[in-house]
């Protein structure tokens, strides 16, 4: 996630608070345009965190024994499970983008961006600790799959065991794609408006969210 | 002969974060060869009726041509024909000048890219700090970097809205003698500004704008005449005074 905070936090906020929105703007390149490259940069950055950290993780863990629920586990990366955990990372990418899109909306400056990330990342803490029972369990991970964040942790787990298959692959694919195509088409619909892009005008509840964050 | 731009009626409300109407009714037309002053306070609606023109945002009422081309119903060719320059330059600071111009000359789909970007920079005398990052740049050198940029297409209409803001006295010169050298070049300016002395010098026309409203339209020797005001801060402030007391 820390991979694309800072090209979200730039590309919602520092293109407003230097001004080349507007110069960009009038050259010709719509608004959905704007947007599309926003999405797509920012989750180029997640994606490439994302496996980036995968093969990470395979690289040190091929030379350790790793214990899990009291048993030593292989772990390694086949490239078969690479392949079938591609689509839930793309999905966890772009749900990744889309929150911290909406929760970077409301920010002014590159700080109160950053002081929004963060609430991201520590909200992130939860999913990753429900998703511990499906990790040490040697049964079905089950609901934690429709949980975003849990359901990767569990991808990435069960790919780095070669124990990947479709059907625990795809459900994330289809609930983080569809929080993260819902949220995508929030933080368009608000970034596209005028208020937001000139003036930083918000709609109300957005407005007193900005009077509690720090300057 | 028609008109470079044709404004009539433009109208733009903001209701957050209090219902206001920035720009109510304005109405003018600006032909080529002509530098078009805006005089105004802040907050008068030069801002927001320049960016209705540039098509940055839309106007709620009333209709705008550029070049023939209505900016609600067909901005990308209203982007084709203008060159918009705003106060804030508005600059990648981790370009250099070299390379920003390159971005926006390919963005603005310019035929012969590096040509015209050599070109700009001998133009606008930027040779000396062209490989210089723009974070690194005096805000003169900016505001020169910005004009070539807003110039890359050789737009026939430009949109200057507060240009000189912020500008020392050196570079402020280069830019109305930039406007000047545009109006002899027969293209069409809408200059916004308050400071009354650059529209004294550049502005062909003047409209005083306050609280949304055009006030006069006029030449500045017929807003002279009218208000008996020899400069033109006393006549934008007999106009101002004259609406207050109606």
């Amino acid at each position: 996630m820390m991979s694309g905070l800072y090209p979200a936090i730039d590309m919602m906020v520092g293109e407003r608070e230097r001004g080349t929105v507007e110069t960009t703007m009038v050259t010709g390149v719509s608004r959905w345009t704007l947007a599309i490259g926003r999405i797509l940069a920012t989750m180029t950055f997640e994606g490439v965190g994302l496996v980036g950290n995968l093969v990470g993780i395979a690289l040190t863990a091929s030379s350790l024994s790793v214990t899990m629920a009291g048993s030593v586990r292989e772990v390694w990366l086949p490239p078969a499970s690479l392949v079938l955990a591609l689509p839930a990372l793309v999905a966890t990418a772009l749900c990744v983008t889309g929150v911290l899109m909406v929760v970077l909306v409301p920010a002014r400056t590159f700080k109160e961006g950053e002081w929004l990330g963060s609430i991201v990342l520590l909200g992130a803490i939860g999913p990753l600790v429900a998703a511990i029972p499906a990790l040490v369990s040697d049964e079905g991970p089950g609901a934690v799959l429709l949980l975003p964040m849990a359901n990767t942790t569990v991808v990435l787990a069960r790919a780095l065991e070669g124990t990947l298959t479709p059907a625990v692959g795809v459900l994330p694919v289809l609930v983080n794609g569809g929080i993260g195509l819902m949220a995508l088409a929030t933080a368009g619909r608000i970034t596209a408006s005028e208020g937001w892009l000139f003036d930083g005008r918000l709609p109300a509840w957005l407005d007193w969210v900005r009077r509690w964050m720090p300057t | 002969m028609r008109a470079t731009i044709e404004v009539e009626g433009l109208t733009k409300r903001f209701v957050s974060p209090v219902p206001v109407t920035a720009v109510d009714g304005v109405s003018f037309t600006v032909h080529a060869g002509e530098v078009f002053g805006l005089l105004g306070p802040n907050g008068a609606g030069k801002t927001t009726t320049m960016r209705m023109l540039s098509t940055l945002i839309r106007p709620d009422e009333g209709r705008a041509t550029i070049a023939g081309h209505d900016v609600a119903t067909a901005p990308a060719a209203v982007r084709r024909s203008i060159g918009y320059l705003s106060a804030s330059t508005g600059l990648y600071p981790r370009l250099t000048a070299r390379e920003l111009l390159h971005y926006f000359a390919r963005i603005q789909g310019v035929a012969d890219p590096a040509a015209r970007v050599e070109a700009s920079i001998a133009r606008f005398g930027l040779e000396a700090f062209a490989d210089r990052r723009c974070e690194h740049l005096s805000t003169g050198m900016r505001q020169k970097v910005s004009i070539a940029r807003c110039t890359l297409h050789d737009p026939p209409v430009l949109i200057l809205d507060e240009p000189t803001s912020g500008l020392d006295v050196l570079v402020a010169q280069t830019l109305l003698g930039f406007v000047e050298e545009a109006r002899a070049q027969g293209r069409t300016v809408v200059y916004s500004t308050h400071v009354m002395s650059e529209a004294e010098r550049l502005c062909d026309r003047i409209a005083i704008v306050h609280q949304g409203r055009i006030l006069a339209l006029d030449t500045l020797d017929a807003l002279r005449e009218r208000t008996g005001e020899r400069y033109l801060e006393g006549v934008f402030i007999a106009l101002v005074n004259a609406t207050a007391a109606a």
